[in-house]
């Protein structure tokens, strides 16, 4: 189950009306989780702090965006366990521990604890860093977002360390 | 149906600042005359004896305390003596019930006397079925209190509200409620006695309702704290929009700045709508991790590019292998002993199952699909967006600047366009505050400390929480489901009862006006809390007192109670074609109607009156003694009349119809509050 913490619908309860109507806290959730990549944070455990249990799957404007979503925290998590790109079986055997076809949400265990863990620290930072306090409106909210977004991928070296200009290797491509 | 009657016999003044008198209502004993009109000058104490009637008919002070609170030096004689009493003497289904409080002036006391069928007690001891009567809210509904007409129309008000439950005795399926929860409590007290339980689960017990009560405590708190928060939010939001209406009119009426101010507004209303559909194309476009930033997206398709080096997912399935351990024979032809097929199923492990396969597939083609296949300029399209809706906050800002300068130079030449977008702008940074705090009643609040919490679901789920552990120590669950069953049908009943009556009333109240106040269309929309006048108009002082006495009389008409009706000056302020009206109306709605009349009031009122009570009517002018002019009338009159050392009361039409009092003085006051 995705987990949001309470703290972060109280930094978005002014806005909250203005984002998704079907899946409002989603929305939450998927802030507070780009925050925490791009800023290269997570929690080693998520029982400390009090909690909302969301849906388990990617709900309203995120049930199409599910296999990016874990695209990404594949990316990010496969790179932060140290996994060889090159090396067939360890890749098989972490994606393995990350992903879940029968889930609602595909992921295993692993893979939802990944996800909730970005959240949760990425929670902090919208919160005591990138807002000096709750946004008022949408607008502000986003035009911010993403500068401190980009700030913060400026800063972080795990993020900086690839090629923008990669391409598709040729030949035995899916 | 059994009716409950309650009439005023009269009362006893001594002492005290209005003059010494004693008033009989009685026609004969202990039947009271329909109408009883007391004259008075101004200046002979009507004030004091209103006030002193409902005090001694609530048990509180005439100002509403308690007499603890009260000075009643106040209500000493100017140079009189040390002590007064005043006695009011009424009948409750035809048995004497009188009240009685004796003052003593030197030692600042009041001691208050009831005397009924059971003999004298001390103090204000009302029979029980007269106590939602006989308080002092609702004896300013018979004893009425001018005041009393603008609030009942008062929407901040309840007095309607309240009158009706008193009457129709609706606020008993609350005390139903209370008295089902005190059961309850019993109940827990008596199973935990049975049971001999044991000081660990006593304790336990306590624990749970003290941290029930609590709750309970915070929760009311809570609930009217955001009640009042949830009125003022609206009555802000409404008064803003009519105050910006109203300057939207006034600038647009202004033919220098009507044209100016209407493009002005139309281009901002433009740039927000501009903004608008901006920032709902950016929302869409963020929720794209790989469109957020390049970095992301390159990571996304680095990801699949290292999955497509290594050949993952692979072509052949986990399933396949662990298939293959279960043949006889290898694929190759040889045959599979058990060492080969456990060694087979440990290197299936290194595979993924087929379901996986599957999902990477579709993360590989999401992320050919969606990327592409280059990372750069994955975000251009949103940082477009940025750029857009940066530009179109910029053009709502310069709109907007462009708007209230107009508005600033309309306010220079219109003050009132000035001060009406002062108190906006106060106004709207009031309902950020107001709108912030409300919040706090619904945000997610886990505090452990109940006194910390203002999450009113949360306080409320604990209260649930706490009330099914009591019920699990002390075995009443069953018995709790029914008393909260009972009890909101208990509020559901009370809602019903007030909205359906109200309704009924409404009616009821309409036709009397219809017949009062033909011309002057003044109805009732609905009676809830308050009297809602159809319609936006304000009455007059006269029309709010007329739509009151219609309410009053209608009300007591259809409860099972009849109490008297005791007015000062009931005519003066209304208009004189209503007078006639009201005068014919009033004493077939009541059983006993009681006057205190100024002479101004003389004329088709109380001809009216004397019509419509078929001639009973006691006629009564009081007077003060020192008065000479007024005592000299006595001479040679056939009139009956009584005297104490400083006050005369004379019986008799003739006299009260001749009677001279300082009428100019008269005249202006009543001139004076009929406007």
């Amino acid at each position: 189950m995705f987990k949001l913490r309470k703290d972060a619908r109280a930094f978005f309860s002014r806005i909250e009306d203005m984002l998704s109507r079907q899946a409002p806290l989603f929305d939450m959730f998927y802030f507070c989780l780009i925050a925490g990549i791009a800023s290269g944070r997570r929690v080693p455990s998520i029982t400390e702090q009090p909690t909302t249990d969301l849906v388990a799957n990617f709900p309203g404007e995120f049930a199409g965006k599910a296999e990016q979503l874990i695209a990404l925290m594949l990316a990010v998590e496969l790179a932060r366990r140290g996994v060889d790109p090159k090396d067939r079986p360890s890749l098989n055997r972490e994606v393995d521990k990350l992903i879940n076809p029968i889930s609602q949400s595909y992921l295993a265990t692993d893979g939802i604890f990944a996800m909730n863990s970005y959240a949760f620290a990425g929670c902090d930072v919208l919160r005591q860093e990138w807002f000096d306090e709750p946004p008022s409106t949408l607008d502000y909210f986003l035009l911010h977002f993403k500068r401190k977004l980009d700030e913060a991928i400026a800063g972080n070296d795990a993020l900086q360390t690839v090629d923008l200009n990669v391409q598709e290797p040729s030949g035995d491509a899916v | 149906m059994k009716i409950d009657e309650v009439v005023i016999l009269g009362w006893e003044s001594e002492g005290l600042r209005c003059p010494d008198v004693r008033i009989d209502l009685q026609k004969s004993r202990n039947i009271v005359h329909r109408v009883s009109l007391i004259q008075m000058p101004n200046g002979t104490g009507k004030t004091t004896t209103l006030a002193l009637l409902r005090a001694l008919l609530s048990g509180r002070s005439p100002t509403g305390t308690s007499w603890e609170e009260y000075d009643i030096a106040e209500l000493a004689k100017r140079g009189g003596g040390k002590k007064g009493k005043f006695v009011v003497h009424l009948l409750h289904n035809k048995k004497p019930l009188s009240f009685q409080a004796e003052f003593d002036f030197e030692a600042g006391k009041v001691a208050l006397f009831t005397t009924g069928q059971s003999g004298e007690n001390i103090g204000f001891d009302v029979p029980r079925l007269l106590e939602q009567f006989l308080n002092p809210n609702f004896v300013r509904f018979f004893v009425f209190d001018g005041e009393l007409a603008a609030e009942l129309t008062d929407a901040n008000q309840q007095d309607a509200e309240q009158a009706i439950e008193a009457l129709f005795q609706i606020n008993n399926f609350n005390a139903m409620g209370d008295w089902a929860q005190e059961y309850l409590e019993d109940r827990i007290d008596q199973q935990r006695k049975s049971e001999g339980s044991g000081k660990s689960t006593e304790h336990g017990i306590k624990q749970q309702r003290t941290s029930i009560r609590k709750i309970s405590e915070r929760l009311k708190v809570l609930e009217a704290r955001q009640a009042e928060l949830v009125t003022f939010i609206t009555k802000a939001k409404e008064k803003i929009t009519a105050l910006k209406n109203e300057n939207r009119e006034a600038i647009s009426g202004r033919r220098n700045f009507k044209e100016r101010y209407n493009a002005a507004n139309k281009k901002l209303e433009n740039a927000k709508l501009r903004t608008q559909v901006l920032t709902s194309d950016l929302l869409a476009e963020v929720r794209n991790p790989h469109k957020l930033c390049e970095q992301f997206a390159a990571h996304m398709l680095l990801l699949k590019n290292s999955f497509d080096r290594v050949k993952l997912p692979e072509n052949t399935a986990r399933e396949w292998f662990e298939e293959l351990a279960e043949e006889e024979n290898c694929v190759c032809g040889r045959a599979l002993d058990e060492p080969c097929r456990t060694h087979i199923r440990t290197q299936s492990q290194r595979y993924l199952g087929s379901d996986n396969i599957a999902l990477l597939n579709r993360i590989k083609g999401a992320v050919a699909n969606e990327v592409g296949d280059v990372a750069r300029g994955a975000d251009q399209h949103l940082c477009e967006l940025v750029s857009a809706l940066v530009a179109a906050n910029d053009e709502v800002g310069v709109c907007q600047h462009a708007v209230e300068r107009i508005v600033n130079e309309a306010g220079e030449e219109d003050p009132e366009i000035e001060q009406r977008e002062t108190e906006i702008k106060d106004l709207e940074a009031k309902l950020l505050r107001w709108e912030d705090d409300e919040r706090k009643f619904r945000q997610p609040d886990r505090s452990l400390r109940i006194e910390d919490c203002w999450n009113i679901v949360e306080l409320t789920r604990r209260k649930k929480a706490e009330e099914d552990k009591l019920d699990e120590i002390t075995k009443t669950a069953a018995l709790r489901w029914k008393v909260e069953e009972l009890q909101q049908i208990c509020v559901d009943i009370h809602k019903a009862a007030i909205a359906h009556l109200g309704t009924s009333l409404a009616d009821a109240v309409n036709a009397s006006l219809e017949e009062l106040m033909p011309y002057n269309h003044v109805r009732l929309k609905g009676v809830s809390t308050s009297l809602k006048l159809e319609g936006k108009r304000g009455a007059s002082i006269g029309e709010t007192l007329t739509v009151a006495y219609a309410f009053l009389t209608r009300l007591g008409h259809r409860s099972n109670y009849r109490l008297p009706l005791v007015i000062d000056t009931p005519a003066a302020p209304i208009d004189d074609h209503i007078r006639r009206e009201v005068g014919e109306a009033l004493p077939k709605l009541v059983n006993q109607f009681i006057a205190f009349t100024i002479s101004p009031e003389r004329g088709p009122f109380i001809d009216a009156l004397l019509d419509a009570a078929e001639g009973d009517v006691q006629f009564l002018t009081l007077f003060r003694k020192s008065n000479t002019r007024l005592a000299k009338t006595l001479n040679g009159t056939k009139a009956k009349y009584s005297e104490t050392a400083d006050g005369v009361v004379v019986e008799g039409h003739d006299y009260f119809d001749s009677f001279q009092d300082d009428s100019k003085y008269e005249r202006a006051t009543a001139a004076k509050t009929k406007r």
